[in-house]
């Protein structure tokens, strides 16, 4: 059932109908493959598609001239990776596959019935949408305004939530299959840098990284260094 | 492509490079050097626990082929007299 992660993904904002779920059902109208590294949308492309995961890590990214590489937000199973291009139309940025992935298709014709015939649906993909931007803001704040250790941290424990909320944590451990060139391009320091700081939430005994596995040894101590407040992740189910 | 290792000395702190990253010449090796210690050091110095960062280049061998160091020096002027 391709659209399964992404009922999940919008069950976690609010309980949705049989007919919401039917609904969505059909409107994912395919599935497809994309390799690591294959761009799932170009900057300044008109999709008449919007894609969600249903397997796979995506990264929304924009290139500066001298080819340095900023990724502006990182998308896992049940996240729509353009549902705003249903909105805005141009791509202003790419979306590219971290990982082998599997996307659903749903046409931004099936968005538009959806939008003028099931009101609840559209506020459950506007706060798809509203959270999308949530995570931006995070992103702008860490990067502006907190150390890079810090900042580290604090995609370490959204990543654990966000995949925790979808069913892809084990535990403490999590599949996280960044190289640290990408983790950099994340957190946007230079690769040495970011060695650095994965070597000091290492020797503090916070985390373990082996290879694309990441385990939290202390959550508390995670959260505590990141000051990580949830809330933006709008992770509780409540009528919208 | 060689591949360089970026070592990072921050006082009695040592963080060793076991990854290394793939780079086509010594100039982008520089170049990354300088971006590392530079961004280290906009964390580490202002907090005045140690006042210079240097990152040790290591080639396959393990040879070292550069070191890059920043620095600050915090200099408190005399009061006027009054």
């Amino acid at each position: 059932m391709p659209a399964a992660p992404l009922i999940r993904k919008l069950e976690q904002f609010d309980r949705i109908s049989d007919a919401e779920r039917r609904l969505l059902e059909q409107a994912v109208v395919r599935q497809r493959a994309a390799a690591k590294g294959e761009d799932l949308a170009r900057e300044g492309d008109r999709p008449s598609e919007s894609l969600f995961l249903i397997t796979g890590f995506a990264a929304r990214y924009n290139l500066v001239r001298t080819g340095k590489r900023q990724i502006t937000a990182l998308h896992v199973p049940g996240d729509f990776v353009d549902l705003h291009s249903f909105l805005v139309k141009r791509m202003d940025h790419g979306v590219m596959a971290v990982t082998a992935c599997t996307v659903g298709v749903v046409p931004h014709e099936a968005l538009r019935v959806i939008s003028e015939t099931q009101p609840h649906l559209t506020r459950l993909l506007g706060v798809n949408i509203a959270v999308d931007a949530a995570i931006h803001r995070h992103w702008i704040v860490t990067i502006g305004r907190q150390s890079a250790l810090e900042h580290a941290a604090s995609l370490l424990c959204e990543l654990f939530l966000r995949l925790q909320a979808v069913g892809l944590t084990e535990g403490h451990s999590f599949k996280l299959p960044l190289t640290q060139a990408e983790l950099g391009d994340c957190l946007g320091l230079s690769t040495v840098h970011v060695n650095r700081v994965v070597q000091e939430l290492r020797a503090e005994g916070v985390i373990v990284w082996r290879g694309e596995t990441v385990i939290i040894e202390d959550w508390p101590r995670l959260q505590q260094i990141a000051e990580f407040d949830p809330t933006f992740l709008c992770l509780e189910s409540e009528p919208r | 492509m060689p591949r360089f290792y970026f070592d990072v000395r921050e006082g009695t702190r040592f963080t060793s490079d076991e990854a290394g990253l793939e780079l086509d010449s010594l100039d982008a090796a520089e170049y990354e050097a300088a971006c590392g210690a530079a961004e280290i050091g906009r964390d580490q110095l202002p907090k005045g626990d140690t006042r210079d960062i240097t990152v040790e280049v290591r080639d396959e061998q393990g040879q070292q082929v550069m070191t890059v160091r920043v620095s600050m020096e915090v200099c408190r002027s005399a009061p006027l007299p009054s």
